[in-house]
């Protein structure tokens, strides 16, 4: 089977840090792929060169076998890749409607829309409050509500509600749960699993090992700028995992 | 220098639109704070202004005279007993038509988005840059037109005159609530902000203040505008 999502030899440096060093990852039609590692492994780099928030100094990325580039996350997110960043890129002062339209406002049909470009608000809040609803992953009284008034796993909803309700293609999720209680925390590992019954591929970052072993196919260990290897959850316990990403134990040739 | 009066009002027009887009491209190209580039271009705006006048001023009857035009805003009108400038109506004409822009079209709100977080802004899929550079671009636009505007009101165009409406600009958006952090700020507030400063310092003259105590009191009202303002942020944090 062809992978959906290639990355071959990515590398980015930050001054003289380096953040990536030549990464490799490949993704899967219709599978979730975990990636674990230490903080400043480098996930969280290599999945904003996937989304075109970082321009990487080389390596390349390939969407079905065909080479992309990206130069800002939009024209990833035109290809239908969507992301839940670890910082979650929400802006507060604006509503929670229209976080989840920004850059991809529904406008009013007709005249109105067409040379005045007015938006159709009602539009865009009757579909943001369906497709909360849908997630069950948050009680938000009014969806015109201001997202610097949520809660902060309420907040994380939104983010995550805003890239599974526009993935086409891939969805890739930096710490989804991080700030989550237990049951939004499990409402989202539903969410991932629900996402790949559509048959969108997932990559999902983690620091949280019992949910990557649980809802992970495959799992990506990041360690040093780079991919370390590959293990598949069924044949590794949570501990050997740990023991690659720390470098306390060798990782398996593949 | 001999245009006729419309392409040289169009031409103002371009000039606006061209120097605040300058200041867009500065701020977003070279990656320079916004308030150094409205210093540094504000002081070469100035000496090109200077330099292209010849620091001469043209008085009102040569206007009234070569171009009408130039003083249309500045006309007045009567209506039951209350005498309103053309340049009034299209202040509200323009403050109607801003307000839907930000409120009622995603430019608006990507207005907002960039105000509030720009790096989250780029990330949810707005391209940042360019927005800011366009934002400039209006801003210039508006201040062209209040510099047509007020050689209606002022009658005579002298290439010092209104030196210093930037700060007064800043002072009545920060007065209305404008957050000079971003992301904050309304239509409706800027109006009230312009319209406190303009009564508040027609007041004070018209109450024969010294010109001096009317910096004073205007430079307090800044002050404390502001510190209502962080102090606002803070409570609400
Ligand atoms: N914008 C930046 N400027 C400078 N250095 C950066 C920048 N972004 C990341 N880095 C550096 O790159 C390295 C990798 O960071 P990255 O955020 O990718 O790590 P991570 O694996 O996601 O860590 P975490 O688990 O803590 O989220 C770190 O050393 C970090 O300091
Ligand atoms: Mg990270």
């Amino acid at each position: 089977m062809e992978p959906v999502l290639v990355a071959k030899n990515l590398s980015k440096k930050y001054g003289r840090v380096v953040a990536l060093e030549s990464a490799n990852l490949e993704l899967y039609p219709g599978e979730v792929l975990g990636v674990i590692g230490d903080n400043g492994a480098g996930k969280s780099t290599l999945i904003k060169v996937l989304c075109g928030a970082v321009i990487p100094d080389s390596g390349e990325i390939l969407l079905d076998g065909k080479p992309v580039t990206f130069t800002s996350p939009i024209e990833a997110r035109t290809l239908g890749i969507e992301t839940v960043y670890q910082n979650l890129a929400l802006s507060p002062a604006l509503s929670i409607t229209d976080n989840m339209f920004l850059g991809r406002e529904i406008r009013q049909k007709g005249f109105m829309g067409k040379f005045l470009k007015f938006l159709d608000k009602k539009a865009m809040a009757d579909e943001a409050r369906k497709r909360l609803s849908e997630l069950g992953l948050l009680t938000i009284q009014n969806i015109n509500q201001l997202v610097e008034t949520l809660s902060g796993g309420q907040r994380q909803g939104v983010a995550v509600a805003r890239a599974t309700s526009f993935g086409t293609k891939v969805v890739i999720m930096d710490e989804p749960t991080a700030a989550l209680g237990v049951k939004e925390s499990r409402r989202v590992l539903e969410l991932i699993s629900e996402v790949r019954a559509r048959g969108i591929p997932i990559i999902l970052i983690s620091h949280n090992m019992p949910h990557v072993f649980e809802v992970a196919d495959r799992i990506h260990v990041h360690r040093l700028g780079t991919r370390l290897c590959v293990i598949d959850p069924k044949k590794y316990e949570m501990s050997d995992a740990v023991a690659f990403m720390t470098g306390a134990k060798e990782p398996p040739q593949s | 220098m001999g245009i006729p009066t419309l392409p040289a009002i169009a031409v103002g027009m371009v000039s606006g639109i061209a120097t605040g887009a300058f200041n867009g491209l500065l701020v977003t190209r070279l990656r320079l704070p916004p308030f150094i580039v409205t210093l540094g271009t504000w002081n070469i705006f100035f000496a090109l202004v200077i330099f292209f006048t010849g620091s001469q001023s043209i008085r009102s009857s040569d206007i009234e005279i070569n171009a009408p035009l130039l003083h249309f805003w500045g006309e007045r009108i009567n209506l039951g007993g209350f005498v309103f400038t053309y340049g009034a109506f299209l202040m509200i004409g323009i403050f109607v038509f801003l307000w839907f822009l930000l409120n009622k079209t995603a430019w608006g709100r990507h207005v907002y988005a960039i105000g509030d977080d720009k790096d989250a802004a780029e990330l949810s899929g707005i391209r940042t840059d360019r927005m800011l550079v366009s934002i400039y671009a209006v801003a210039g636009l508006v201040v062209a037109i209040g510099a047509w505007v007020s050689i209606g009101r002022v009658g005579s165009v002298s290439p010092t005159s209104f030196y210093e409406g930037n700060l007064d600009s800043i002072t009545a958006v920060v007065i209305g609530g404008t957050s000079l952090f971003g992301g904050r700020g309304t239509i409706i507030g800027s109006l009230f902000g312009a319209l406190i400063v303009g009564v508040f310092s027609s007041g004070l003259s018209i109450a024969g203040l010294d010109v001096l105590w009317q910096r004073f009191a205007l430079g307090c009202l800044i002050i404390i505008a502001v510190g209502i303002d962080q102090w606002i942020r803070k409570v609400s944090n």
